[in-house]
């Protein structure tokens, strides 16, 4: 699990949208995973386990606070996803794209997560988001349209 | 009839991920042949993709430890 543990924290990062967020996010997955040990079975992927069950756990946080709150859920502006190092140019544009990132709905950056950055096919990162794949598909297109509006930069920025 | 055929952003988001099927992948690179206004709508949805792995991959230096467990860690099983 710890090996695994940097891959889940960044998937919990991109959930919330906020690394603090992601800080709490991942942790209660550990927690959690553990609770739930004897259900993973045996020869299956653990990494994928734990993402589904990082969204599971996610996605009923959202509900507890929505109903604590009584209203929806606060939209993610703060771009938090990057952190303090150093201004090098490498981390000015790394911070960048994340903020671009992290800018898109949270559906597309979850996906754009799990295929353009983990590498999941698309039958994969359907079963771990446990959606369809067509609407992988579609979550990708809206993030291709969106990112490609943002960072394709005439003057030639990142590419 | 040879109706050029309407791709659909999925379409083309899913030739440009290697996931379109043979069929559609055919179709798409043989519409590419002729019809510039597809290889305008596929450039706009091109990528940047190795700024974007890179960026996320420099994020797991980052991340934190992973936080200390109960006891029944041990029970936890491996990768597979």
């Amino acid at each position: 699990m710890g090996a695994i543990y940097p891959r889940l924290w960044r998937y919990a990062v991109a959930l919330t949208g906020r690394r603090d967020w992601g800080d709490d996010l991942a942790q209660t997955t550990c927690l959690r995973a553990l609770d739930k040990a004897d259900q993973f079975e045996v020869g299956t992927h653990l990494d994928r386990w734990m993402f589904r069950m990082c969204q599971r756990v996610w996605l009923n946080e959202l509900r507890s606070r929505k109903v604590r709150t009584g209203a929806g859920v606060m939209p993610v502006e703060e771009i938090d996803i990057s952190d303090n190092s150093p201004d090098t140019e490498v981390n000015i544009m790394a911070r960048q794209v994340l903020s671009h990132v992290n800018a898109l709905p949270e559906a597309q950056r979850q996906s754009v997560l799990l295929v353009y950055v983990e590498g999941f096919s698309y039958k994969e990162a359907a079963e771990i988001m446990e959606i369809p794949v067509g609407t992988v598909m579609s979550r990708l297109a809206g993030a291709r349209k969106k990112l490609n509006m943002i960072m394709a930069d005439p003057a030639g920025g990142q590419t | 009839m040879n109706t050029p055929r309407a791709f659909s952003d999925e379409d083309l988001t899913a030739f440009l991920d290697g996931e379109a099927d043979a069929t559609l992948e055919a179709e798409i690179v043989a519409a590419l042949e002729t019809d510039e206004e597809l290889g305008a709508r596929m450039a706009g949805l091109e990528l940047p993709m190795d700024a974007i792995k890179g960026a996320f991959d420099s994020m797991l230096d980052t991340a934190p430890a992973m936080p200390a467990l109960p006891e029944t860690a041990s029970a936890m099983p491996q990768p597979a």
